[in-house]
Order: structure tokens, then sequence, then C-alpha cells
């Protein structure tokens, strides 16, 4: 007896009469529960109270039956969809369950936020995050290709050659204007181009150079001023600081939430 | 399969039910007098940082909902109005079907969050089990399991939003409050002098009653309404009144009381010919007090979205060659053909015109704007990146109808979903709001707009200038050019009185990340006893000058490559402008004159989509569009 005990089929066989059993008990259990609906008075006086806020009137009897015989149907109507597994391939329910369980961990409490200590050396490690961009301002005097657009470039050039004098009435009229002053990148990007964006914060300062193609045509630019990117102080921008922490905090919880969840999964992906 | 199939078929009847809120139109009128607003502002002396007094132009966005509507929050939506703000900004915003949007190019200058004032906030609560609205039979409806109850709740709603009565309980008045009163805040949070303006806003969602499906089906009479700066506690829905005419008398109490707005209706085109009507509400003749009113209270329309098109309609103009772009005709949340007179912007002006010579006012009098009108937050404005506007049910480009369903790699012999073939295929990747001023704050963003120096976009960053008068060629290559513009006539959205031939200036650069111009064409419309009158004059070309005759430019050969949507060389400009005096002057006769700028060609979003999947393209949709922009009118008085 000792040694059939320790043969491993027996156990097997054992272990799965256990099984059987007691999903047997399970079962009965199950189905009886998934046959009865349950209509508690707590269940019928919020059905009374509903109807009394939308029609101003207490429900009389009638009423009252019609609504918990709707009530009643649409209990069973949901059972037996579920049990027809009507529910598990419905894209609509599937994505919607998805959802409010996605919203549920978003919607947890956000993090503390750190001593001023700790904000600062998280500060100091992100600094990337805060940086302001360099910018230049400049001077530009614009030639439209339009109607010469063989010349367009040598005209540039012989202007840049001869002394610019009065640059303010050289060149044509171009829509956003002549001066700028302080623009970042995505500024120039934004009037000009990127490929001028990208020339000009490589020409030198104070004197005019060129010429620079844009999206428009050929430029003759003079900078006049150039301030590189800076990280301003972190007492001068607490604020920002803290925003930027809290929300990456936030962006964090929710990803290690998620990971905790899938992770208590085994996943198996099929050819 | 047959699950699936069960499951679209309910979202597609769901949206029906939906979808006549989702598309609205309305109309705007320009006053000529400022209407008196008797709050004395601080003086601002502060300038911002690009301050001009020749103005800049900055772009926008005025028409956008968050999960506060009805109709975005059962599609899925979850995106707030701080999202709105924040994608302007140029940050991720993420759309319902799960993945992220981000702005086009550079961020917005100005933008609006404009939830439909009607039952505000109302569906989240209804979904929130910790909300007593959560208990009520409609939401229990809205928010179950049954695809045919869902739709009948969220019908419940939109024919209420329509009818204006009431739903008992959902109609919960201090959730709307609270959540315009955070709307508003959160307005004034994001507001960013010299970098981002934003406006308290919110959409009246008018729908006209003759025909139409049932639910909220039918023409759409919808305005958004915005605030200069300060905004009331309260706002006015159609659950307050469902007649544009008394939220104007609201706007006016609310003007005297210091809380100035305008009104911007939009999706005229699908409006059943009632947006620009000949008639009062009511059907009552049009007199001076409904001009005057419409006039002070709608200066600006909203004529392109992603909804179609409001400028015109082949129909209307058959001698336009431009004029069957982006056409979208489908009433409300129905498959019903809108009427076509009185539903587009140039015949209105027209219109106007013909009604000013009866009441002594011009109640079409308006300048023009685009917007998205995006239900996910953020709009799509570029055609190579598109996300259509609904949420859930129009995310993938098969729900679109931009790819072929169910994997198909072409159309031929596959049964089209009648959603995307009637509706979403029919959409635009449209557009911008644009506003000349001096800088960017909310004072003089909405001075623009009362001023009508304002003009609409297509997608596109095209930059626009327009002036009337006494302008002169010489004035063209002058460095002082729109300083002299300025002086020697009025901009866009102003009035000539006097002058017996006119002379207009227009000025137009391409937008550095689009496509080169093809055209500038000046717009006019009159009316005579035979009516509503119309012709187009090709002003510049990008290849020579428009023929005298036939006052057309050449074709300049642009093309694309369908194959991989790149754009011909060689053809087009950078940027073109002229001058131009009318060669068939109408003495004593008072006309509008509007400028359009059209682009090269370039591969619309559909064409984009069937390339990237790898597919044939839907047959029926054009391949390419040619981008573009329309100015706000000049108007010429007879005296």
């Amino acid at each position: 007896m000792r040694n059939i005990l320790k043969e491993p089929l027996v156990h097997f066989v054992g272990l799965g009469l256990l099984l059987f059993a007691g999903h047997a008990l399970w079962d009965a259990q199950v189905t009886r529960a998934d046959y009865t609906i349950t209509v508690d008075p707590a269940e019928i006086e919020r059905q009374a109270a509903i109807f009394a806020t939308e029609n101003r009137r207490a429900p009389t009897d009638a009423d009252l039956e019609g609504l918990l015989f709707a009530h009643v149907e649409e209990k069973i109507l949901v059972r037996e969809a579920q049990r027809l597994g009507l529910d598990a391939d419905d894209t609509i329910i599937r994505r919607r369950l998805a959802q409010k369980m996605r919203f549920m961990i978003e919607d947890g409490a956000a993090p503390a936020l750190p001593d001023a200590g700790e904000l600062e050396n998280w500060y100091n490690t992100n600094t990337a995050l805060f940086l302001r961009p360099q910018t230049r301002s400049f001077e530009h005097i614009y030639l439209s290709p339009k109607g010469r657009s063989d010349t367009v470039e040598a005209e540039a050039k012989a202007l840049l050659d001869a002394d610019i004098a009065d640059w303010e009435s050289q060149g044509d009229a171009f829509m956003s204007g002549r001066n700028f002053t302080a623009q970042t990148p995505d500024d120039v990007r934004r009037d000009f181009g990127t490929q001028f964006s990208q020339s000009l914060f490589d020409q030198p300062v104070n004197v005019w150079t060129g010429p620079i193609n844009s999206a428009f045509g050929v430029h003759l630019v003079r900078i006049t001023e150039t301030a590189d990117g800076v990280v301003p102080d972190f007492a001068d921008i607490r604020p920002e600081v803290e925003a930027k922490w809290r929300a990456r905090a936030v962006e964090q919880e929710n990803t290690e939430q998620l990971r905790q969840l899938i992770e208590k999964y085994k996943v198996d992906v099929r050819d | 399969m047959a699950r699936i199939t069960k499951s679209k078929v309910a979202y597609t009847a769901l949206l029906t039910a939906l979808g006549g809120l989702t598309l609205g139109a309305c109309q705007a009128e320009q006053r000529t007098n400022a209407p008196t607003s008797p709050a004395p502002k601080a003086e601002n002396t502060a300038r911002t940082d690009g301050y001009s007094p020749t103005k800049n132009a900055y772009f926008g966005d005025l028409h956008i909902h968050t999960k506060n509507s009805f109709d975005a929050y059962i599609f899925n939506v979850r995106t707030t109005p701080a999202d709105v703000y924040k994608f302007a900004l140029g940050e991720n915003v993420r759309h319902p079907a799960g993945y992220d949007i981000t702005i086009a190019g550079d961020p917005l200058d100005f933008v609006a969050a404009t939830d439909h004032g009607a039952y505000m906030g109302i569906l989240p609560q209804m979904d929130n089990p910790d909300s007593p609205l959560s208990d009520l039979e409609v939401a229990k409806n809205m928010f179950g399991t049954d695809p045919t109850v869902i739709i009948g709740a969220f019908q419940t709603v939109g024919a209420s939003v329509r009818s204006g009565v009431p739903l008992e309980g959902a109609y919960d008045r201090d959730i709307i409050d609270s959540t315009w009163q955070s709307a508003v805040a959160t307005a004034d949070k994001y507001y960013r002098p010299g970098e981002l303006t934003t406006f308290a806003a919110y959409e009246f969602t008018a729908v006209t009653s003759g025909r139409g499906a049932d639910g909220f089906g039918g023409g759409n009479l919808h305005r958004n309404v915005f605030f200069a700066d300060a905004a009331p506690d309260r706002l006015f829905s159609t659950l307050d009144s469902t007649n544009p005419e008394d939220l104007w008398d609201w706007m006016d109490e609310q003007r005297a009381q210091g809380r100035d707005s305008i009104a911007i209706p939009h999706n005229s085109n699908v409006s059943d010919g009632e947006m620009f009507a000949m008639t009062q509400t009511n059907g009552d003749m049009i007199d001076a007090d409904y001009t005057t009113q419409r006039l002070r209270n709608e200066p600006i329309v909203e004529m392109t979205q992603v909804k179609g098109t409001s400028e015109t309609h082949p129909e209307l103009s058959p001698n336009d060659e431009f004029a069957d772009f982006e056409i979208y005709d489908q009433l409300l949340a129905s498959n019903i053909v809108s009427k076509v007179d009185g539903s587009y912007v140039r015949q209105a002006l027209a219109r106007g015109l013909a009604l000013e010579e009866q009441t002594g006012t011009n109640p079409y009098a308006f300048g023009m704007i685009g917007s998205s009108d995006s239900h996910v937050a953020g709009g799509a404005f570029d055609e190579k990146d598109y996300w259509s506007k609904v949420g859930i049910v129009d995310g993938t480009p098969e729900a679109r109808g931009s790819v072929p369903p169910g994997g198909a790699k072409s159309w031929e012999g596959i049964e089209r979903d009648a959603n995307a073939e009637n509706w979403f295929s029919r959409w635009s990747a449209s557009g911008y709001a644009v506003a000349w001023a001096e800088e960017n704050t909310r004072e003089s963003i909405f001075s623009a707009m009362r001023n009508r120096e304002t003009y609409a976009t297509s997608g596109t960053r095209i930059k626009l200038r327009f002036f009337g008068g006494d302008m002169t060629k010489d004035m063209l290559d002058a460095p002082d050019m729109v300083a002299r513009g300025y002086s020697a006539g009025v901009p866009m959205g102003g009035v000539i009185s006097g002058m017996d031939a006119p002379s207009f200036l227009a000025w137009a650069a391409r937008d550095p990340r689009g496509g080169l111009l093809d055209r500038v064409q000046i717009i006019k419309a009159w009316h005579t006893a035979d009516g509503p009158q119309e012709a187009v004059y090709d002003m510049a070309c990008s290849v020579g000058a428009p023929d005298p005759v036939t006052h057309r430019c050449a074709d300049n050969g642009a093309d694309v490559d369908l194959s991989n949507c790149t754009p011909s060389t060689g053809a087009g400009a950078a940027e073109l402008k002229a001058v131009w005096t009318d060669p068939n002057p109408l003495p004593g006769v008072a006309a509008s004159y509007y400028v359009r700028v059209l682009e090269n060609p370039s591969c619309r979003w559909s064409t984009w989509e069937a390339l990237r999947a790898g597919v044939e393209r839907h047959p029926d949709r054009p391949a390419t569009i040619k981008e573009r922009a329309y100015s706000s009118p000049i108007w010429t008085r007879s005296n």
C-alpha cells in the first residue's frame, strides 16, 4: 500500500478525482445561482425612487410591476447572453471593460511630492526636460525666385559682395517681416521652413551672410544677437519642476500597475 | 463572425443616432457698428513678445469637443478640455481607438474647447456609479450591454437636444453648470498671453425641425459661442430655447453686463437651406431688428471643417471649376441630402446685400474661419496624418472607408459599409481659423474676429493678406507694403465706401511644410432682381498672367505621383501677389469680394491611407485635392 501511494500514476488519478468532485460541486452551486434572479426590497425601493425622480410621482402597483418585470427581464437576457458567450467576443463590451479597468488604474491617487532636496536632485538629473532652446535675433533680405529662378542666387551673391547699404529697402517684401527677435529653432522653422532654420543657427554674428535657401527663395541674413540654450535655476521654475515630476510619477505608477497585472499572466503566442 | 457583424451593426445604428449631433452648421453675421460694451476695460499697455502694429497671422482651432459632449463620450472619448489645450501646445493626446495623436507641425496660437451646451458633462455622470444620475433608467440603458437599448437611450438624449424639451432627471442643471464653470476655469488656466490664447466657449446645438430622421437628425443650425474674456456662470443651450434668435437675446444681455461674446455658425452646408434663409426662424419676414441683431452677434462663419466645405456648391457655381471641393451634403444623423439653396456662404454674401436693401443692414456680412470640429480633443489637419473626428467608430482607415473592409486589397465586389461610404469617407482633414492680430492675446484675437480680419484654410498654413481701396502696383515691391495697405484702404473684413473703382491687393505665401501655390483668385458676389450673382477672376498665376478674356490662369502642369504621393517639381510658386481692379464694375451696386488661394494638387488623406496599407484607394473619392485658403470679404458700398 505504501508503495502504491508512491506511484505517480495513482497520484495523478487521485488528484483528478478530487478535482472532478470539486468541480461537480462547484458546478452545481454555480448553476443554481445562475438560474436565480434575486430581487430584494432595496432593489424595489431603488426602482421606485428612480421612477419618482423621472416622473415626479410615486409609482402605482402596476408601474412597479412593470418596472420589476423589465428589471428581471433584462437580468435574464444578460444571463442568457452570457451563457451563449455573446459577451465574450463582443468588441463593444470588450473595449468597454478594458477601458473601465484602465481608468480604474489611472484614477489612482497622485503620488505625493518629494521634499525640496529630493525634488532638486531629480531636477538636476533631468535638466534636459527644462532646457530653454537657443535663440537668434536676426535681419534678412529676401529675394523671390518668381520669374528669375535661374539668376536669383547669383543676384544674392552680388548683393552680398557689394556693400549692403540701406538693407531695409533691398530685396522683396517677406510675408513674416524683415526683423526677428529671440527666435527659437521652432520659431524660425515656422516662418521659413526646416532647411533655413538649420542653416541660420550656424551663421556668424553681426555680418551679412548667405545666401541661405528657404521654402520661399533666397535670403541674406545678419544675426544681431545670439543666446545659448539655458536651463533655468531650480528656484525660478519650481512649479514647473513639480508639475513635470508629478506627470512623470503618475505615468510610472500607471505603467507599474499595468506591468504587475500583466505579470500575473502567461502569454501564449502561437504560430 | 456573426457576433462581430452584430456589434458592427449596432455601432452603426448608434452612430446614426449620434451622428446627428456631431454634424453641425451655422452661419454668422458681422455688424458694421461695434456692439456697445458698457464695461470699459483697464488699459492694457503691456505688450507680449511678437507684438506688431501691422499684425501677425495666428493659426487656431475654435471647434473641438471632449468627453463632456454627449456625442463624444458615447464613442469612448475620455479626453478633457485640458487635453484640448495640451494638444494645442503640441503634446500627445490619447485617441479612443488607443493611439496617440499629435498636432501636425507647429502648435496652435489660439484654441477653444466647444462642448455641446445641452447635457454638457451629463454622460460622464450617468456612467459614474457614485453619481445619482447613474441610477436613471436612461443611464442604465445608455451604459448597458444591449446595443439596441443603448441606441434608444442615446436617441432619447439627442431628441431632447433637438426638441429642447428637457429629460426629467437627466437634465441636471447643477452638473451642467459646474461642468461649464470648470471648462471656463480650465480655459483661464491655460491662457498664456503671447503663446496660447484660449477662450471660454461652448456649442449651441440647434437642429431644424422640418425634415430629418428620428432623434436629432435634421438640418444643422449649430453655433459656437465664444466669450471675449469674462464668461457667465450659466450657459444658454437648446434646453433653454432652440431658436438662435433667443440665443442672440441672451448674448445681448450678457454683453450689456460686460461679457462680450460672438456666435459662429458652422456646417451651413448641411443646414437644409435654413442657415442663410431669407426669413426669420419662425418664417416671418426679416426686418431691421433681425438683421442688426444677427450682424452684432454673428460676425464670422466657420466655412470649412471635417464635415465638408460650406463655401459654395457646384449647382450654385456652375462656372467655378474649383467649386466641387470636399462637398458633404448629408443632414445630421441621416442619409437625407441637404437643400443647396440657403446652405452656402457665397450665395449668402449676395443674399445679404439684397436684405441690406430691404432693411438697411446686411445680416450676412460675415468673415470666414475654418476649424476642425474634432470630437477627440484635437483636430486632424494633415492629409498625411488623419484620424477623422468622431472617436471609436471612425478611428481606423477601414472604419472610415479609405481601406476596403475585411482585409481586402481592392474594392472590386466589396460590400461597403454604409456609414463609411455616406459619411466618413467624404469628410476632410480641415481646417484652420486664422486671425490677423497685433499680438496673441484674448483682446487682440477676439477683436480680429469681431472685425472679420480673419480667414479660413482647408488645413494648410498659407498666409494671406488682402486689402481694398486705393492699392497701386508699386506697393507690391515696397518694403512697407503692409503698412501702406492699411493706410490706403481696408484689410479683409472691411468696408469701402464712396469709391467708384476700388483696387484690391492680395498677397499669399505658401505653407513652408505644404505645397506650392497654383493661383490666387478673387470672387465677387452681388445681387440683382434676378437673384444672387457671382463671378470668379484669377488674380495671380504661378505661370504667366490671367487671360484677359477668360480671366483664368493657364494650367501650371503640377501633378502628383500617386504611387508615392510625391508632388511634381518645377511648377508652382512660393508666393503670389497682385493688384487687381474689377474689369466689370457695376456702378452704384454694392458687392462683396473675397480671395481664394489654391495650392498645387496633393494626395487626399484617403489616398495616403490606401497607399500606406498597400490597397486600392477608394474608387469614388478624389485621389488628390487642392488645399486652399479663403479670405473674409471686403464689401464695396454703392454710396
